[in-house]
């Protein structure tokens, strides 16, 4: 999108730009993955003898898809939760935090929706009805599904990768609903879910007292501890 | 008014960023799904293993060129002779048909009417690592013991 503030045209990147960014570390970190991953796979396949593979190999592995599925779900997970809990759960002071007296699905003329909908507000919001009550939940929808598909990814691929090192340890292979059973598969789900739940629930509570200036995670450096959220 | 970063994700740059996600976790999903090769990995595995127990015996100088080399090299040592010599004296149990084939990435197990047969994927393709396997324990977590083993 290209943006116009007053008389001076804003090049459509820099209307973009957090996406943007966002969207080159995540490649990046995904080109270095799969190159550390591979040198990791390859380590282990000469420690066993067994023949080494090339990137673009590695990227169609099971090894691969697992690490990136995993960690995917649990970030998903993160988002979803706090999307829908935010909506009654609040935190005092915080600046991701609504105020109590708001908790809830808020009024239509807040939401801009049926009678209180603008003229370019979204036309499902506009419309009404079943697609204006799906339009009101599509962020969490869309946030849930791609958690679910990301954990059903985690669980196949998971299942492949852990009989390839239980089958070189020369034991039974396991089917994918004995898999779902195993220690792995729920080491890999918790240990990333702890780590998200942290990060999210220090992030709520950080913001009561601790200040970034300009950013809009933060409340303003003078607001006091007491303001929450949108109040500041 | 105070921007979420989710808030970003509006109109047709969330549509966008969407419907990325949607390609690749359904990329991922249908590769997995379809095994990635996985089912005539395990065709060819399958088939090595076969060959090996029903040439053990017969013909152990082509036996040994279908084991991994650490394996030749374990029988070897063991043997205190070649590979063939090895293998001869071991008695691989002879088989006649498949069970089960389960290959996953560079591993393979083949369990036969008489044996069950460990392999691994190497550079020249499917080679046995191990065989002559009989269970040792009732936990899944204890391996399989093998005379012939190696890599």
């Amino acid at each position: 999108m290209t943006g116009a503030r007053g008389a001076v045209r804003v090049p459509w990147w820099r209307d973009n730009s957090l996406t943007l960014v966002f969207g080159v570390l995540l490649l990046g970190a995904l080109a270095g993955q799969a190159l550390s991953g591979a040198g990791a796979y390859n380590q282990s396949a000469r420690t066993a003898g067994y023949a080494e593979v090339g990137v673009l190999e590695y990227l169609a592995s099971s090894q691969f898809a697992v690490d990136v599925a995993e960690n995917w779900q649990s970030e998903f997970l993160q988002f979803t939760l706090y999307i829908v809990l935010t909506v009654w759960l609040v935190q005092c002071g915080s600046a991701e935090s609504k105020q109590l007296r708001d908790a809830g699905r808020g009024e239509d003329q807040v939401q801009l929706v049926g009678v209180a909908a603008r003229p370019d507000s979204p036309r499902w919001a506009r419309a009404g009805g079943w697609r204006t009550r799906v339009y009101s939940h599509s962020l969490s929808v869309a946030m849930g599904a791609v958690f679910l598909a990301s954990w059903i990814v985690q669980a196949l691929t998971g299942c492949v990768a852990a009989n390839e090192e239980r089958m070189r340890d020369r034991l039974d292979p396991v089917s994918l609903w004995e898999y779902l059973c195993q220690p792995d598969f729920w080491n890999r789900t918790l240990q990333n879910w702890q780590s998200e739940l942290l990060a999210i629930g220090t992030m709520a509570a950080f913001t009561i007292y601790l200040r970034e200036r300009g950013s809009p995670e933060s409340k303003p450096v003078g607001a006091p501890h007491a303001w929450t959220g949108s109040q500041s | 008014m105070r921007r979420h970063p989710l808030a970003l994700w509006h109109g047709r740059a969330r549509t966008r960023l969407l419907r990325v996600l949607v390609v690749i976790v359904g990329g991922l999903t249908v590769a997995t799904a379809s095994g990635c090769g996985t089912e005539a990995e395990g065709r060819a595995a399958a088939a090595v293993a076969l060959r090996f127990s029903q040439v053990g015996q017969a013909d152990p100088g082509q036996a040994c060129s279908l084991l991994s080399e650490r394996a030749r090299t374990a029988l070897h040592g063991s043997a205190g002779s070649d590979c063939a010599a090895g293998l001869a004296a071991l008695a691989v149990p002879v088989s006649s048909r498949v069970l089960t084939v389960t290959a996953a990435g560079h591993s393979a197990q083949v369990r036969l009417d008489r044996d069950t047969v460990f392999l691994g994927r190497f550079a020249n393709g499917w080679q046995v690592t191990a065989a002559a396997c009989k269970r040792a324990s009732a936990d899944p977590a204890v391996p399989y013991e093998c005379d012939i083993s190696g890599g």
